[in-house]
This record gives C-alpha cells, sequence and structure tokens, in this order.
C-alpha cells in the first residue's frame, strides 16, 4: 500500500507540545521565590538575582507596546494574507509577543489594553491542532 | 437523601464574526432570511472551534485548581471523533489532572445533557463541583446552499454546578427522548442534514418531544408550578415563540432568552445562553424553567429556583463584539471548501 506524504514539515512534536502547554494554555510562566521577580517564558533560574523561580499563573491581561503585520499566510488561518501580531506587556511584567485577533492591524494601536484568548497556532506534525495564547482588545 | 444542588455561575461566549442572512439568501435564492427571524449568524474563525470557545467561557468563571471535581462537555461538533474535548479543555482551565471528564452528545441538546448528568453527579456526593459545557459550531456543518447555512452560528456557555453558594437551586428534570430521523450527521459526512418536511416540519420531533418534557416537569413539579420565565431552544429567531404557543405558554416568559436573532443558531449552548439571560435581574424565590431540544431525537425540562440573580455580561459583551463579514469571506473562514491541508508556499 502507498503511504500518503505531504509537503508538511516538522513543526513541533508530540513530545514539545505536551511539555509545553501549560504555558500555551494558561501563560504559565514563573516567579523568583526571593526577589518576586516574574518571566514568561517560565525561567529556570531568575534573571535578576539568580534565585530559584516557583511556576506562576499570569493574569492575561496586557498592554499592546508595539504592533507588527505578518503577511506570510499560515497553514490553518482561513487563508487569510495578512494577520497582527504585537508586543504586549502583561500586567505583571513580562513582555511577550503574540497575534492579535477579532481585529486588523489599522485598527489597532499601542497602549491598547488586551486579554488573552485560546485559538488554534497551527498544526501539530500529527495533523491535531497545537492551542496556544493569542489576545484581542479588551471588552 | 440527595443533596440539594443548583447553578453557582455561568459565562458566555460566541466569535465576533457576523453573517447577514440576507447575503446568504442573496447567493443561493433557496429559503427566506425574513422567516428565519434570524437577523445574522456568528461566523467561527478558522483559528477556533467549540473547545477554544468553550475555554474563552470557562476563563470566564475564573476557576481556582483543585475546585472543580467533572467536567461535563456537552457538543455535537467536536472537533475530534475518538478524543475527549473534555480532557483537553480541562488542561486549558488548569483543572488536570485530577479530575473526571467526559462528552456528552445528543444533538443540540447536548448541553442540557451535560447539566442534567453534572447535578446528578453533585447530588449523589462524588464532588462538590461539576464543570458544564454546552458549546457548538454548526456554522462548520451547514451545506452550503442548505436552509441551515443561512442560521447556523457558533457560542460556547460554561456553566458551574455545585452544593454550595448556587444562583439558581434545581429542582425537578422531565425528559423525553425517541427514535427519529428528523436531523442527523453520518460519520465521514460534512454536513448536518434535517429528516425534511414530512419529519422536521410536523412537530413530531420538536414539539412533541419538548411537550412531553414539559408535562413531565409540570407532574413532578405538581398542577399549581408557576414559572416567572422559561429558557427556550433557538434553532432559530421564532422557534421560542412557536414553542410558547404549542405548549400553551405566556410568550412573554420566554422573550427574555432570545439569542437566535442576533447570532443564529447556537446549537447546544442555546438553551442555556438563554437560561443565562434569563436569570438575570430575578427575585430570590422566582421559577425559571429550561427546554431544550436534539434532533434524533429528545428533550430536557428542568426547573431551577432563583436563590441570588446571575450577571448575563458575558452575553451582552459577545453581542457586542460583532464584526460584520460578506459570504466570500465567511465561507474562507470557516474552511467549508475541502481544500489542501497543507499547500505549497504556506509556511507553517
Amino acid at each position: 500500500m502507498t503511504q500518503m506524504t505531504t509537503a508538511r514539515p516538522v513543526v513541533a512534536g508530540p513530545a514539545r507540545a505536551w511539555r509545553t502547554r501549560a504555558a500555551r494554555y494558561a501563560l504559565t510562566g514563573s516567579r523568583c521565590r526571593q526577589c518576586h521577580a516574574y518571566a514568561f517564558p517560565p525561567a529556570r533560574r531568575c534573571a535578576q538575582c539568580d534565585g530559584a523561580p516557583e511556576p506562576h499563573v499570569f493574569s492575561g491581561q496586557g498592554r499592546i507596546v508595539c504592533l507588527a503585520e505578518d503577511h506570510s499566510p499560515l497553514a490553518g488561518h482561513g487563508g487569510r494574507s495578512r494577520r497582527p501580531f504585537a508586543m504586549i506587556a502583561l500586567k505583571e511584567g513580562p513582555v511577550l509577543m503574540a497575534e492579535i485577533v477579532d481585529a486588523e492591524y489599522e485598527e489597532l494601536s499601542p497602549d491598547q489594553d488586551v486579554e488573552m484568548v485560546i485559538r488554534k497556532w497551527r498544526p501539530e506534525q500529527s495533523g491535531l491542532p497545537l492551542y496556544g495564547f493569542k489576545f484581542r482588545v479588551a471588552s | 437523601m440527595s443533596r440539594p444542588a443548583g447553578i453557582i455561575d455561568m459565562c458566555f461566549a460566541a466569535p465576533a464574526g457576523r453573517l447577514a442572512t440576507k447575503d446568504v439568501e442573496a447567493i443561493w435564492q433557496s429559503a427566506s432570511a425574513a422567516r428565519t427571524g434570524v437577523r445574522e449568524r456568528t461566523v467561527l474563525d478558522a483559528d477556533a472551534d467549540v473547545i477554544t470557545l468553550a475555554a474563552e467561557a470557562g476563563r470566564g468563571l475564573g476557576l481556582l485548581p483543585g475546585t472543580v471535581g467533572a467536567v461535563f462537555f456537552g457538543t455535537q461538533t467536536s472537533p475530534y471523533l475518538s478524543r475527549s474535548a473534555a480532557a483537553i479543555l480541562a488542561d486549558m482551565l488548569g483543572l488536570a489532572p485530577e479530575i473526571f471528564a467526559t462528552d456528552v452528545q445528543f444533538s443540540t441538546k447536548s448541553g442540557t445533557a451535560a447539566l442534567a448528568q453534572a447535578i446528578a453527579w453533585v447530588k449523589a456526593g462524588l464532588s462538590d463541583r461539576a464543570l458544564v459545557i454546552g458549546a457548538d459550531a454548526l456554522c462548520l456543518h451547514a451545506a452550503p446552499g442548505d436552509p441551515l447555512e443561512m442560521t447556523a452560528g457558533a457560542g460556547a456557555v460554561c456553566a458551574l454546578v455545585g452544593t454550595g453558594n448556587v444562583a439558581a437551586r434545581f429542582e425537578a428534570l422531565g425528559s423525553t427522548a425517541s427514535d427519529l430521523a428528523d436531523g442527523f450527521r453520518l460519520q465521514g459526512d460534512d454536513y448536518l442534514r434535517t429528516g425534511g418536511a414530512g419529519l422536521a416540519g410536523s412537530g413530531l420531533g420538536d414539539m412533541r418531544h419538548m411537550g412531553g418534557a414539559w408535562t413531565a416537569l409540570g407532574d413532578r413539579l405538581g398542577g399549581d408550578a408557576r414559572f416567572d420565565a422559561i429558557a427556550v431552544q433557538q434553532p432559530d429567531g421564532r422557534a421560542a415563540e412557536r414553542v410558547a404557543k404549542a405548549l400553551k405558554i405566556d410568550p412573554a416568559l420566554v422573550s427574555g432568552g432570545a439569542v437566535a436573532p442576533l447570532l443564529g443558531d447556537l446549537g447546544s449552548a442555546s438553551p442555556l445562553a438563554a437560561l443565562l439571560l434569563s436569570l438575570e435581574g430575578r427575585q430570590v424565590g422566582e421559577r425559571v424553567g429550561l427546554l431544550s431540544y436534539g434532533a434524533g431525537a429528545g428533550s430536557d425540562a428542568m426547573s431551577f429556583i432563583v436563590e441570588r440573580p446571575l450577571d448575563a455580561g458575558s452575553v451582552r459583551r459577545a453581542i457586542a463584539r460583532r464584526r460584520l463579514m460578506d459570504y466570500a469571506t465567511a465561507v474562507r473562514r470557516e474552511g467549508r471548501y475541502r481544500m489542501h491541508q497543507h499547500p505549497l508556499g504556506v509556511f507553517e
């Protein structure tokens, strides 16, 4: 029997997808037990004092720092030719990059408040959707 | 003796995309948009499904790890045929791994079926709290040109059920079910089908089963039970009115839970969204009814006594978060053409 082949490159193995799910699903980062500095993604050692961090679930509330627009069509995104991305400063401090949904690039601006939602990022190696955080303008 | 139980809190989520029913009518000229009573229906984004909708509603409840003992995920449009959507959601909401999780399926009454099971679960003392989801993305399974395409939307409701601090205390349940092929989706078929006018339009399914469940509920409550509001399944914008007429219910009692005219058919989320709206602004001691219908066919009727009104702000926010789009954009977003999964030249 002929095996089906596709032009699908390896994007994330199932082990990596499983290992990173807490960060993708709930913005689980870390907080230093000594100096209370936050980090996202979670840090093994605190970047400020080299202390030992503990897991911390961020609120998902944040603010747009700056914006960019991705013009590379990504599989599984309904043929959208361009999607807005932003650097987002979480309320607790760490800054991360994420896609902004339910808005076009022209409607967004720095300093807008945003909130986290869970959406599909891309297909895993097996074809399953890889879910993760995106953001939208806060209601 | 089982413990008193009820709904502690509820939260609603729906996609921002909207498609005007008159646009669908203009493309296919197959049915009357005005007759549906639905002005606009929700359009699901390409990066969303019932699990992401349920996660959005669930996050609105602000659940703490270790406080919920079970998840009952009611949907007929799970992206998986065998994998548990409830288990994925439990992990997304930080409730895993020490939790009982299961998917519940009975057409568009999957949400109320999940609610009935969760109430039985907490009343039996298996855990103090359980999470119920009623979610559907019917828009992904409406055939182009089918009348369902005009009304089929997407939405999710999460309800936290428990034994303490309840907002709506469960009182009684009446249910009906029998074999009737008035709506179904076969394995391997992308599209929902109705049994045609002979079955779907005859009332043998919806009116007969809903009437039976409502009578059974009335018998359990006693003859003099009066309702202050009733949340009814809304496959279209006029369904609640039709049910009220058939069951001789005051139409004013069902009008407060209207979601279909602005969001379309939310499937399993429909009766629960109507319930959330019906529980807002209620007086303590008032009685609120819930009446669902699932093709195939079956109906659940439940009654609740208000102990504290709920805030339906999540429904209003979802309605306000509206992005109108044309038919072509909606079809592309929902991926309703069979396309290459991984076309060359596309980044992954």
